[in-house]
């Protein structure tokens, strides 16, 4: 296969940026999109270029690390895939293919098509989290769980924290991120301790970042890697008026 | 489904002691960066083992342990010798590879490294391969040295760096790891050496003088240690898929 990329190229935070179109042969259709940005990068650094920089770490769709725009959408074509999951069968022979980063003012860009995401991680700082004693770890039975709210946990921490919810959001929202956090943990007795402060703490932390609010159009549920179902939001509306309520009466 | 057996595994990492501290004290080697759980093999999925029993139930001990022991005594000190001197080596090894220029790229030298350790220190080992395979990795290392090209900015973004940086660390590893698949001369595990298998080619294990974890001391020439194993509740036996 031959395939013409157009990449984002920016050499650092405060560089200017422009696409660079790159005619890229011997393109194998069992590639990976990335396998394709190696192949490239290898025959830049050969002719002394420098590489287009990428975000990637376990390239089997599990670490949330990577995270591109292929063609407009983030991760690319597929359904509940991630950018490393992508692959060059599902181009045809000639195509163009426009690779950007993440677009979102929250999300400064590092270089290339890599961006600054330590907004979701000061988010998460704000209330991600669950107290636990330290010392022996209790025995694994000792606190239950009925299965619908371990299932419904589990199904929110499945959330890898990407950001592509935030990248497709037209008021670059992170709504659905901060949803699956708080319903992962809202819904675990374990979670139970800190969960006013986590609903208002995550949400003040969302807003001093600078992301936007939820329109409901539901774009960031299509995207999402993991199907993070839009419920997370409805959810994490509950748990800050909730939280807000409780603080009133108080 | 196609299975293909593939290396995605050192089987070893850092020596730790039971509070999972490195021989560098107040350095913690948590999860599978440590030597400790897998035994002579490590099988596909079981990754999440050892994250789970290190961060669940030794990580709350050694964390409460260690903070006791700290807490009061303020931050160390950036502009310490210590610091200082970790920092130079860092730079210096920087430097060195932006300053090579030459015309092998890291990921050629990984590939070359990846297929030398497949044919020679892979599902399985001879003493004559493994003695190639280190008097190959020697050449390979001098190459790098000579001849790595590092394209990019050292002060910026820069993954070639990065993978340069890491290449060189992995020859050094794969050195390490063939001479420890030398000196262990019997089967046991993911480790098949050819010489010692049994007439129907299972692996056989000389118990009297391999049952030891072993770690090796960093230095010009390794130093071997031996940890004995020691077994009381369930022992040691021939493997048999047919029984």
């Amino acid at each position: 296969m031959k395939i013409h990329l157009r990449v984002w190229r920016q050499a650092g935070p405060d560089a200017p940026g422009d696409f660079k179109t790159y005619a890229v042969d011997d393109v194998d259709p069992s590639m990976s999109f990335f396998d394709m940005l190696d192949h490239l990068n290898e025959s830049l650094a050969e002719r002394n270029e420098r590489t287009i920089v990428f975000d990637h770490d376990c390239r089997e769709g599990i670490c949330g690390q990577c995270g591109v725009v292929i063609d407009g959408r983030p991760h690319g074509p597929g359904r509940a895939t991630t950018s490393c999951q992508v692959h060059m069968r599902d181009f045809p022979d000639g195509a163009t293919i426009v690779v950007e980063p993440w677009r979102a003012p929250s999300f400064p860009i590092d270089c290339d098509l890599v961006v600054d995401r330590s907004a979701l991680d000061r988010i998460i700082e704000a209330g991600g989290y669950v107290s636990v004693k330290t010392g022996a770890a209790p025995d694994a039975h000792a606190v239950p769980v009925a299965k619908p709210d371990a299932e419904a946990a589990f199904d929110a921490a499945a959330c890898i924290g990407c950001g592509a919810c935030v990248a497709v959001c037209k008021n670059a929202s992170a709504m659905l991120f901060v949803g699956a956090k708080v319903t992962h943990l809202a819904s675990l007795p374990q979670g139970r301790v800190e969960r006013a402060e986590r609903a208002l703490g995550m949400v003040d932390a969302m807003e001093a970042e600078g992301f936007g609010g939820c329109s409901q159009t539901g774009a960031c549920a299509e995207v999402c890697p993991k199907e993070i179902p839009l419920t997370t939001i409805a959810r994490l509306d509950y748990e800050y008026l909730r939280a807000r309520l409780l603080r009133f009466i108080r | 489904m196609r299975i293909y057996p593939a290396a995605h595994f050192t089987m070893g990492g850092l020596w730790v002691d039971y509070h999972l501290m490195t021989s560098v004290r107040r350095l913690y080697a948590l999860g599978e960066c440590n030597f400790a759980d897998h035994g002579a093999n490590r099988l596909g999925a079981n990754s999440l083992l050892q994250a789970c029993v290190d961060g669940n139930f030794i990580l709350p001990a050694t964390l409460g342990h260690d903070l006791a022991d700290v807490v009061g005594r303020g931050e160390p000190d950036p502009r310490s010798p210590a610091f200082a001197q970790a920092q130079r080596a860092v730079q210096d090894r920087i430097d060195g590879l932006m300053q090579t220029q030459g015309s092998t790229t890291p990921r050629a030298y990984h590939r070359r490294l990846g297929a030398l350790l497949w044919d020679r220190c892979g599902l399985s080992r001879s003493a004559d391969g493994l003695d190639e395979a280190l008097a190959h990795i020697d050449a390979l290392r001098e190459d790098f040295d000579r001849d790595v090209r590092v394209v990019g900015r050292p002060d910026a973004m820069n993954p070639e760096l990065e993978r340069a940086l890491r290449v060189r660390d992995f020859i050094d590893l794969a050195a390490l790891m063939v001479r420890d698949a030398r000196a262990r001369e019997e089967s046991c595990g993911a480790h098949y050496r050819i010489e010692h298998q049994r007439a129907d080619g299972e692996a056989r294990r000389d118990d009297d003088r391999f049952s030891h974890v072993s770690a090796w001391q960093h230095g010009e020439v390794p130093t071997h240690h031996a940890e004995p194993l020691s077994f009381s509740l369930s022992h040691p036996r021939v493997r048999s898929y047919t029984s």
